[in-house]
């Protein structure tokens, strides 16, 4: 079902935060789960998810803006979990938050470039004006990331809250 | 309906991920449809079989919380950013990264395949079978559908 519904994931410049899961996708649910359908197209309940909460820092600094990935690790099975970081802090729910395994973290920070990713004609007049690829890098390294050694064991305990504190230079 | 790239589980083939936003440039894809610095892909660099492979999913335009940033219509919704052929790097180019099938996330989930579908996405594979994939796929298996040669044995999905 849509378990995914409310990702909240990655706010950029004046995105609007958490919706919760809408009146009707809980009826529309309820309303599949009735119809006992064959298995496959939405009718399974899905997978347990932990909400579990942290804090992030860069430097020892809050990372201000940025998200969050919990990528089940060892081939573990179950879906991969995001979420937005806000001043710092980030915070699942049950609704879209990590299954439980040993993770693989993978943290990024999000609004540092200039301008808005998806600004075509200020990318265009980036590139036009660097001659090259206006990409900025990432303040978050990629030992984070793209080659993140983070890793987080996610319980079916109450309560679990993760502190992940980022260095960008060693 | 667009291109795939996928995420990478090994660290050395991460760096051909897109992350959500604009792919550097000179960084490969691994998925079906590549930039042209990932080369050609023919049906022969299928390696991990055509009918276990992705090669085109959903994009729906169906995002509330993703604005037009510039321009005269700046502040209302844009539902979507998503061209057939552009040359914009955030246009075309598609990952499995998370959040698979997201319903929100403005700007950030611009690349992440999506529906309006309950549950899960479509997707085409290169066998030319369309599949549909549920939201709650191992991302390990979801992964491996995305890699042209990944080698990863994935058995049903």
């Amino acid at each position: 079902v849509n378990s995914e519904a409310t990702p909240d994931e990655l706010g950029t410049k004046g995105r609007s935060s958490d919706i919760g899961l809408p009146d009707w996708l809980t009826v529309a649910v309820g309303a599949i789960m009735l119809m006992n359908l064959p298995a496959g197209c939405g009718s399974s309940s899905g997978p347990v998810r932990i909400p579990v909460t942290g804090k992030v820092n860069v430097d020892d600094a809050p990372l201000l803006s940025g998200v969050i990935r919990f990528v089940p690790a060892d081939n573990a099975g179950g879906p991969a979990a995001a979420t937005k970081i806000v001043a710092g802090e980030f915070e699942f729910s049950s609704d879209n938050g990590p299954v439980v395994a040993n993770h693989r973290v993978e943290i990024e920070a999000t609004d540092f470039q200039s301008f808005a990713i998806d600004d075509e004609a200020a990318f265009a007049a980036a590139a036009e004006a660097t001659g090259e690829s206006p990409v900025a890098v990432n303040p978050v390294p990629p030992i984070y990331n793209s080659r993140s050694t983070l890793t987080a064991s996610v319980t079916d305990a109450d309560g679990q809250s993760f502190t992940f504190d980022l260095k960008t230079k060693q | 309906m667009l291109t795939i790239v996928r995420r990478e589980p090994t660290p050395s083939a991460q760096a051909a991920v897109i992350h959500g936003e604009p792919l550097a440039a000179g960084t490969p894809h691994n998925g079906t449809i590549v930039n042209p610095d990932s080369g050609k892909t023919s049906l022969r660099d299928i390696t991990d079989g055509t009918s276990n492979t992705l090669l085109t999913g959903e994009a729906a335009w169906n995002l509330p919380d993703y604005l037009f940033t510039s321009g005269p219509c700046a502040g209302q919704v844009r539902w979507g950013f998503s061209y057939w052929s552009s040359p914009y790097p955030l246009a075309t180019a598609f990952t499995t990264m998370a959040p698979f099938n997201p319903k929100q996330g403005g700007a950030a989930v611009l690349s992440r395949f999506r529906s309006e579908h309950s549950g899960g996405t479509q997707f085409t594979l290169v066998d030319g079978s369309v599949r549909f994939i549920s939201e709650n796929i191992s991302q390990t298996i979801l992964d491996a559908t995305g890699t042209r040669g990944g080698g990863e044995v994935i058995g049903e999905f």
